[in-house]
């Protein structure tokens, strides 16, 4: 007995109800620990590693990011160190310019980068579940999507 | 879990430029060298597009969901998914960790595990039969050991068959149980390698000793 190789939906957002939060962050176990407490807080979540150094994220190509199109907030942790990282940055702005972009930067990258994360919630590194919690509380408010 | 290589215009129209290159290469060789000269460049290059690809589908990364929490906060939901068993004392005592100092809430899963042959014929009745047993057996187990539960029968993909039931159950913590007999063989791992990649959620591959159990219960 195989499983079946289509047998899921390939949409990212299958649940539905809830305010969907997508959390970008290259550290999975962070990651997991982020959205573990954004779950907790009522919210559907999805977590994206990022980009591996040799691939490149569909959202700056043609296809875009269907998870990426569909959050009602968007967590970014990818930092802006690299090229990479910055391009998928960017590329967040420009293609889901109406979502809600918490971005964990260092301080040293405030500094750095103030023009591309003009806009943006910044929240300093490293935030704690509960900190990204109240910030993605606070963004979804205004829309009364606050949990 | 599968990745379609061709999901978008570009991959598509990458794959069509690699075989126009490619024929164009074992056209020049076959002209240069004869024809038989290009019979190992065509070789080569089936091997290196099968094998970029094969590296591609390796290097992609999975994009993880997960719904929200069900309940209060002092809750924890547990998804048991039970393949081809029944839950034993093993079981129990990985329920008990996962919600250590909270009220736990727990589903029983039992995917409808249908043989190839099955399906051509249609004859799914025995794997249905098969699966509710394995069901009513769990669930009398964990009522034994003092864990309310309820359970229900699920798809034949088990990856399926979490997602259904996370649809409504929200669970804070999936349990796959197979038996241990299959620890090394291909579709348990596959359900939990599977499930780690599409579910962010925390996930753990309990085994369950069912050759054991056989024996003591011949005994």
């Amino acid at each position: 007995m195989r499983l079946r190789e289509t047998g899921l939906s390939p949409q990212p957002w299958t649940w539905i109800g809830s305010p969907r939060v997508l959390i970008e962050h290259a550290d999975e176990t962070k990651g997991m620990s982020l959205a573990a407490a954004v779950r907790q807080a009522g919210y559907t979540v999805a977590v994206c590693p990022g980009p591996a150094q040799s691939e490149r994220c569909p959202l700056t190509g043609d296809e875009g990011c269907e998870a990426a199109h569909g959050a009602d907030v968007i967590v970014t942790s990818l930092g802006l160190g690299t090229r990479q990282s910055r391009e998928v940055f960017e590329a967040l702005r420009t293609r889901c310019p109406r979502t809600p972009l918490v971005v964990e930067v260092t301080r040293e990258e405030t500094e750095e980068w103030p023009d591309l994360l003009q806009g943006c919630e910044v929240v300093i590194s490293p935030v704690t579940p509960d900190a990204l919690v109240a910030t993605v509380r606070g963004v979804l408010a205004p829309r009364g999507q606050g949990g | 879990m599968a990745r379609n290589p061709f999901r978008s215009e570009a991959e598509a129209f990458r794959f069509v430029l690699m075989t126009v290159v490619a024929f164009a290469v074992i056209a020049l060789a076959s002209l240069l060298g004869g024809a038989w000269v290009g019979v190992p460049v065509w070789a080569v290059l089936t091997a290196a597009v099968a094998t970029f690809y094969a590296v591609r589908r390796r290097a992609a990364r999975e994009i993880r969901t997960a719904p929200p929490h069900v309940g209060s906060s002092g809750e924890r939901q547990i998804l048991v998914v039970v393949d081809g068993t029944t839950t034993d004392e093993t079981v129990v005592g990985a329920i008990e960790r996962a919600s250590t100092g909270y009220r736990k809430r727990v589903l029983v899963v039992c995917p409808v595990r249908v043989a190839q042959v099955d399906h051509w014929t249609s004859a799914i009745d025995g794997a249905r039969v098969q699966a509710q047993r394995y069901l009513d057996e769990s669930l009398a187990r964990l009522r034994g050991a003092g864990i309310e539960a309820r359970g229900e029968i699920g798809d034949e993909d088990p990856l399926r068959a979490i997602e259904d039931a996370l649809r409504t159950f929200g669970a804070d913590t999936i349990l796959v149980v197979t038996p241990s007999e299959e620890l090394e063989r291909g579709p348990a791992r596959d359900v939990v390698v599977g499930a780690r990649a599409r579910f962010a959620l925390p996930i753990a591959h309990v085994f369950v000793d069912a050759g054991a159990r056989a024996a003591a219960a011949r005994e």
